[in-house]
């Protein structure tokens, strides 16, 4: 589906799911990494200063970075995003670990880029066992547990989804795999900064994480990796070794001290962001509410705070996004937006095809304001009724 | 490209006759029944399209088309503009009309053109 916004046209931001604006402390944290001629040295050439000046702001952001999941610094591995650290930790442990097993549990809502990693697993001949959750979009860990086979070797389970909001009951779902051996890991894209991890409590093995849903930058990202005991994964990317051999490739200091500094705001600011746009969330799904005929997909309380995923009823999906290009929302993962299919993450939750084209992602953040709100209110409620009253049946007499 | 000429995109999807029919629909609405008064109705909802037609005939010709429609922008610029073009028209020809010209005109997708053909099915309906 496309996105709802024309780019160059719409004048209220409300896509904070899709990506953040970059908070402008990491903006100018990175301007400084790049424009320092200090800091212009490659982080593994520590044999001079310029280098160990970047190696110590890499590893400053490591530390940063692990303190919002509770973890241990060496745990956390640089990567391009939460695409490739989806793709590291699937393809990578399955393939290190084949000889333990070869299912794997996961979900029909998980991200493109767990699923597809997850097909060429199946082209390469693992099992894989999709859960369809429930019509609220959860996955309930007692489905996990009776999914499990002897040969299970790894279950994979976003934390929040990135279309509906709703966050999985991760820390049951750990515990039942760390009891029975089995690798664990979890996107977490969608949920670091704004729910609490603890890597440990959740008995998490393997965790995704992105800069750009955090207030960071594009472009980069980092695996968590269970290192006590070692968890054998093998690297995607081969060349010079950086990271400890698991993926290799010159680390861009700018986008790593950015992704730090997001990361360390997140843990200080995460908290306040998520009250503020909780309240500015519920303004919003009231004042929508108002044109009648609207539901709230996915779970009404387990679900975080800036997102709000709604199915319009007698309105054609494709002009109600017209109607509203002035928001910048989406209609299914912006991540899929070349697809004219409807969201496979709605129809898992039994929508049928016209409600899943019907239904906008409405997302805000730490920049959202009223008045944000307020103007989403009002395009809504001039369309919605508009367009519903050019419709066969509506009361709409000829003058 | 520049980022100030990235910034400049628009979107590409919806010419201009469009989106002016789409925001400002001509002769929406439908005329209370009554002699001269021919209805037709064509689509569904749940294939993505449906189109009420409300005609009215003076002698043989067609006074006015007002509409009633559920779809894509493209398929409510259609209509709307069809009741334009079809107000003047001897109500014979109704049953020859076809939207092709109207499609190439609002620039009407390849992918989209069958959607038309409800439109074309509710107009030929009213020439009976």
């Amino acid at each position: 589906m496309t996105t709802a916004a024309a780019p160059g046209t719409s004048s209220v931001y409300l896509d904070y799911a899709a990506t953040t604006p970059v908070d402008p402390r990491v903006a100018a944290l990175m301007c400084e990494c790049l424009q320092s001629h200090d800091l212009c040295g490659n982080p593994s050439s520590t044999g001079h200063a310029f280098g160990r000046r970047a190696r110590a702001l890499v590893e400053s952001a490591r530390r940063q970075v692990a303190q919002l999941l509770n973890a241990r610094p060496e745990t956390i591995v640089w990567t391009s995003g939460a695409t490739e650290s989806n793709n590291l930790a699937l393809l990578g442990a399955a393939r290190f670990n084949a000889s333990r097993g070869k299912h794997i549990v996961s979900a029909r809502t998980e991200h493109k880029a767990v699923l597809d990693p997850l097909k060429r697993l199946e082209r390469e001949g693992f099992s894989v066992t999709y859960l369809t959750p429930d019509r609220g979009g959860i996955v309930h860990p007692e489905q996990v547990v009776e999914a499990l086979r002897p040969d299970t070797l790894l279950v994979s389970l976003m934390h929040v989804n990135n279309e509906t909001g709703v966050v999985q009951d991760i820390g049951a779902v750990g515990a039942a795999c760390r009891q029975r051996g089995i690798l664990f890991h979890v996107d977490a894209a969608q949920s670091a900064g704004k729910v609490p991890i603890d890597v440990e409590a959740l008995g998490v093995d393997l965790m995704s994480l992105t800069a750009h849903k955090v207030y960071g930058p594009k472009g980069v990202g980092a695996l968590y990796l269970r290192r006590r005991p070692p968890l054998g994964l093998t690297p995607l990317i081969e060349g010079g070794g950086q990271e400890g051999g698991l993926r290799s490739g010159t680390l861009a200091t700018h986008q790593i001290a950015g992704m730090g500094l997001a990361f360390e705001l997140a843990a200080s600011e995460g908290a306040a962001d998520s009250a503020r746009v909780a309240a500015l969330r519920e303004r919003l799904w009231q004042g929508i509410g108002t044109v009648g005929g609207v539901r709230l997909n996915g779970h009404p309380q387990q679900r975080i705070a800036g997102v709000l995923n709604v199915a319009f009823s007698d309105v054609e999906g494709e002009s109600l996004q017209f109607s509203l290009r002035d928001l910048a929302v989406s209609a299914g993962a912006a991540c899929s937006s070349e697809s004219e299919e409807p969201s496979y993450v709605l129809r898992a939750l039994g929508l049928s095809d016209a409600e899943a084209r019907s239904s906008l992602r409405f997302s805000l953040g730490r920049f959202s304001t009223e008045a944000d709100v307020d103007f989403a209110i009002g395009c809504v409620r001039r369309e919605v009724p508009r367009l519903r009253g050019l419709a066969p049946g509506a009361a709409a007499p000829a003058s | 490209m520049t980022a100030e000429s990235a910034l400049s995109v628009t979107s590409p999807d919806y010419s201009v006759l469009v989106v002016d029919h789409f925001h400002r629909p001509r002769n929406a609405g439908e005329f209370p029944p009554g002699p001269g008064i021919r209805r037709t109705q064509a689509g569904n909802r749940q294939a993505g399209a449906e189109v009420s037609l409300s005609v009215r005939i003076a002698g043989d010709t067609v006074a006015e088309v007002r509409f009633q429609a559920f779809g894509c922008p493209h398929f409510l610029a259609a209509t709307s503009l069809a009741t334009e073009r079809l107000a003047g028209m001897p109500v014979e020809a109704l049953g020859r009309w076809t939207a092709g010209e109207l499609g190439r005109e609002l620039g009407v997708p390849v992918e989209k053109r069958g959607r038309l053909l409800i439109l074309e099915d509710a107009v030929r309906a009213a020439a009976q």
